[in-house]
């Protein structure tokens, strides 16, 4: 069996020998054969280069999410989240009562006629006039 | 996943063992050459998303496809040059052999003797004619087991055969070199 496999490996380095002393045109011809080929390969496996060019970022966020301190990630987040509600509920009652004025100001009216009971009655009984 | 220079370089690493492989099977260079892009082309287009490590035997299996679907076209081809012509297309190359012809002027071991080269491109000459005659399977089976580097039962998948035949096409195979090579006195 060693000595198959010797006389198998003599041959081989011979045929190995034919190969490397190729002739130059076929050389170039399988050169240019193989970037043929090369460039026919689907679009997906070039966009799998781009995956992996973000490997890293998703890496990262993998494992702020997973890993061993993945309670203090979501503790942070909690906070974040926190902080950022207040100041949306903030920004909404500040912004109520300086809408109100600003309507009053523009309004035809005086301020004190929506305060007025019997305005709302007079204005009714001046429409039917 | 493998990527587009994963590729590049398998088949650059490849290609000058395949388009020997495809000559010795089918003795014809331009054929040959013509096998190797069909393969090159179809393991890109068809197999490059697959891991590098499975490039091998995918290459090897689409290769030895190939060759067989030259056989059949050619098969198909002589029966209708026989039928209607009276003049055998043949194997012309086979005859063009030379062995001298088979020596690189710009070979990368230049420094050796001169002589030493023109004995190692006869032995290698003889050694390819005797490795054409081999049947097809024992041929098949000797360069993906000994050249490729394939396993047996990897050369038992990409050939479609079981691992035992593997063994014994592959014995037989070194056995009918081994014999040629002594009837003209290279004994190993």
């Amino acid at each position: 069996m060693n000595q198959e496999r010797d006389t198998a490996k003599t041959i081989v380095d011979y045929l190995q020998f034919g190969a490397d002393q190729l002739d130059d045109a076929v050389a170039t011809k399988l050169a240019a054969a193989r970037q043929r080929a090369v460039s026919a390969m689907p679009e997906t496996v070039y966009a799998a280069h781009a995956e992996v060019a973000h490997a890293g970022l998703g890496h990262v966020i993998h494992e702020a999410f997973h890993g061993r301190n993945a309670w203090m990630t979501m503790l942070a987040t909690m906070a974040l989240l926190l902080v950022v509600l207040a100041l949306v509920q903030g920004n909404t009652t500040m912004n109520g009562p300086v809408e109100a004025d600003a309507l009053l100001l523009a309004s035809e009216l005086p301020p004190e006629a929506y305060l007025d009971k019997g305005f709302d009655a007079w204005l009714e009984s001046t429409s039917e006039l | 996943m493998a990527n587009a220079k994963a590729l590049s370089d398998f088949l650059a690493q490849v290609e000058r063992r395949a388009f020997k492989q495809a000559a010795y099977a089918v003795r014809d260079d331009h054929a040959a050459l013509d096998i190797v892009q069909d393969a090159m082309l179809k393991l890109a287009e068809k197999y490059s998303q697959r891991p590098a490590e499975e490039f091998p035997m995918l290459f090897q299996r689409i290769l030895q496809n190939a060759i067989r679907d030259y056989y059949r076209r050619q098969k198909v081809r002589n029966l209708w040059t026989t039928l209607f012509s009276s003049f055998s297309s043949g194997h012309d190359d086979e005859d063009e052999h030379d062995l001298l012809e088979r020596l690189s002027p710009h070979g990368d071991e230049g420094h050796n003797d001169p002589g030493e080269e023109v004995s190692r491109a006869q032995t290698l000459g003889l050694i390819e004619d005797a490795l054409q005659k081999l049947p097809q399977r024992q041929r098949e089976a000797f360069v993906l087991r000994y050249w490729e580097e394939l396993d047996v039962a990897e050369t038992a998948a990409v050939m479609g055969c079981s691992e035992g035949s593997v063994k014994t096409h592959c014995s037989r195979a070194v056995h009918t070199l081994a014999a040629a090579l002594g009837k003209k006195g290279i004994g190993r």
